[in-house]
């Protein structure tokens, strides 16, 4: 079994106009796992997975993937192997579906139709193939987006609220293929704001809070109700069982 | 099983379709006038078509061709429909040049041989160019680039309003104003030489950026984590608008609206990615400052309409009407 590669995020401070977003994060995270970052709104979520992908300027701390600092890559070698999907990505021109998920090859300069069909196919986007993207539904275009990551066969995928605008199927389906991409040896990185998205799905879940790692590790630990409580300020708790968790939420009986 | 087109190579039938109509045009455009030419009677009818007609109509086709694309890599790159090329200050900074120029007319040396005025705003250009790589050039940022050939258009408008009323006699003026009017009237093949390399440098640079610009299709953020250099992206922008915008302002003054017109005209010919659209507008401008050329000569006016006035009249309700269509879409 070949050794994962790691991803590693040491002493990450970023600020944003004047205001740390970012305090001191660090994170070792392997592929061939589904990693969920979660917290409260403003917690800087997006910013550190943009930090992982190299987009947005550190104020200390370093990013590492294979133990060579991001910085140090060339550009074009860097998006053939981090494939970044942004939150409310906005589609400029009204392109075909086809051509958007072909732009997933840019960093390969090339143009293969094989692996754009294949990914179109798994994401159920054939059918659309020549549709402009003004003229898709929410769900589908976010499978759009997605698809145009996923055709740069990247061997991390960092997305943000990939799974936001999509009906349950479609949740279902492309957490199946987002699985599977780990299994088959890729690096997942995910926003998700849902919770129990996150507790059913990801292998580690790191909960961001106010800039600082409140919480590390897999689901049944990172989001104990106890946790959920301190950084949410939200009493709750998890029903049904392992894979099929819901979260309660409300006032404490 | 139907297997769907993936292609995403560009489609060639707007550019030739683009290139038959120009082929069509540009010989009716040679005869076009208040008095139509006959090569079989019109007296020294060659030495007309030969000396002014030819030069001035190929003249109308690189300005309009370096417009064109330029507005296209502009709306590409701003991602927006309503961007045009003066946006980044070097039509106003060449137009400010030339400015300087005739504000000193005869005084300075070599005026006389109408050389002077393009090199005058090709230096205007360059200048802007140069100030504009020397603020934004180094971010990469989209807005500060932006906002920094406002910068500059808006100082650039103003030194040459200044010019115009301090100029040191009426001719003078009467030559500013009606130079930044923008005209093809008396080209000849010299002004072609001047533009003709500098335009065609400018569309390359252009292209080159076609394959960023196409990346910006999913925003910054995005278009970075593709392998997007920003820098660079930005160095063929400045180079490629300022060589096409620059050398068409040079030998023409300003001729508005074209490249922010004919992106939209071609933009449903095309499968919209920018670097699709670059060489259809280089041809859908070249045709249309040829046919608003011909229609400026046709027109029986006591003097002939200037080019820039034309394509204003034409292109200010093309963009209300733009406006309007948007205005309706977001309803």
């Amino acid at each position: 079994m070949s050794v994962p590669a790691v991803l590693e995020a040491s002493g990450l401070c970023v600020a944003r106009g004047g205001r740390g977003v970012l305090n001191d994060v660090s994170l070792n995270i392997k592929t061939g796992t589904v990693t969920a970052i979660c917290g409260p709104n403003g917690a800087g979520k997006s910013t550190l997975l943009e930090a992982l992908a190299g987009l947005v300027p550190l104020q200390s701390g370093a990013v590492l993937l294979g133990g060579r600092a991001l910085a140090e890559i060339p550009a074009l070698q860097r998006a053939r192997q981090l494939g970044y999907l942004p939150q409310a990505a906005e589609i400029a021109w009204d392109v075909a579906v086809r051509n958007l998920v072909m732009l997933g090859r840019m960093p390969h300069r090339d143009a293969d139709h094989r692996i754009v069909q294949d990914v179109m196919k798994a994401l159920d986007l054939l059918p659309f193939a020549a549709r402009p993207v003004s003229q898709l539904s929410g769900g589908e275009r976010a499978r759009a987006l997605l698809a145009r990551v996923l055709a740069g066969t990247p061997e991390w995928i960092l997305a943000d609220e990939p799974l936001a605008a999509l009906d349950i199927a479609h949740q279902d389906n492309l957490v199946c293929h987002l699985r599977q991409a780990a299994k088959g040896g890729a690096g997942v990185v995910l926003v998700l704001h849902d919770l129990a998205l996150a507790m059913n799905h990801a292998d580690r879940i790191v909960v961001l809070d106010e800039g600082r790692i409140a919480a590390d590790g897999p689901g049944a630990a990172a989001l104990a109700p106890a946790i959920i409580r301190r950084v949410w300020g939200v009493e709750c708790e998890w029903l049904g069982s392992q894979g099929r968790f819901a979260l309660s939420t409300g006032p404490a009986r | 099983m139907l297997l769907h087109r993936l292609d995403a190579r560009p489609d060639f039938r707007p550019n030739l379709l683009l290139a038959l109509l120009i082929a069509l045009a540009l010989p009716v455009s040679l005869l076009a006038g208040r008095v139509w030419i006959d090569p079989a009677t019109t007296p020294n009818a060659a030495v007309i078509l030969a000396q002014l007609r030819l030069p001035r109509g190929l003249l109308a086709l690189v300005i309009g061709g370096g417009l064109g694309a330029a507005g296209a890599a502009m709306q590409g790159y701003l991602r927006n429909p309503l961007a045009d090329p003066g946006l980044f200050g070097i039509a106003p900074g060449a137009a400010l040049g030339a400015v300087i120029c005739l504000w000193f007319g005869a005084a300075l040396p070599f005026a006389s041989t109408g050389l002077l005025v393009p090199i005058f705003a090709l230096i205007g250009a360059g200048g802007a160019m140069a100030l504009l790589s020397l603020i934004a050039g180094r971010t990469g940022g989209i807005a500060l680039f932006t906002l920094a050939g406002m910068m500059i258009a808006s100082l650039a408008g103003a030194l040459t309003s200044l010019a115009i009323s301090l100029a040191p006699n009426a001719f003078a003026m009467s030559e500013i104003v009606s130079w930044l009017m923008g005209a093809l009237t008396d080209r000849s093949w010299s002004d072609l030489w001047i533009a003709l390399p500098l335009t065609a440098a400018g569309i390359a640079c252009l292209r080159l950026a076609g394959t960023g610009l196409d990346a910006l299709i999913l925003g910054e953020a995005a278009a970075r984590s593709m392998g997007m250099n920003p820098q660079r992206l930005q160095a063929l922008l400045i180079a490629g608008v300022g060589l096409t915008v620059g050398s068409g302002v040079a030998v023409a003054g300003i001729v508005g609206f074209v490249g922010l017109i004919v992106p939209h005209l071609v933009r449903p010919l095309t499968d919209q990615r920018p670097s699709s659209l670059i060489m259809p507008s280089a041809l859908a401008g070249a045709l249309l400052v040829l046919v608003a050329d011909s229609v400026c000569r046709i027109l029986p006016l006591v003097t002939e309409l200037r080019l820039g006035i034309a394509l204003s009249l034409i292109g200010a309700p093309f963009f209300l009407w733009l406006l309007l269509r948007m205005r309706r879409r977001m309803a």
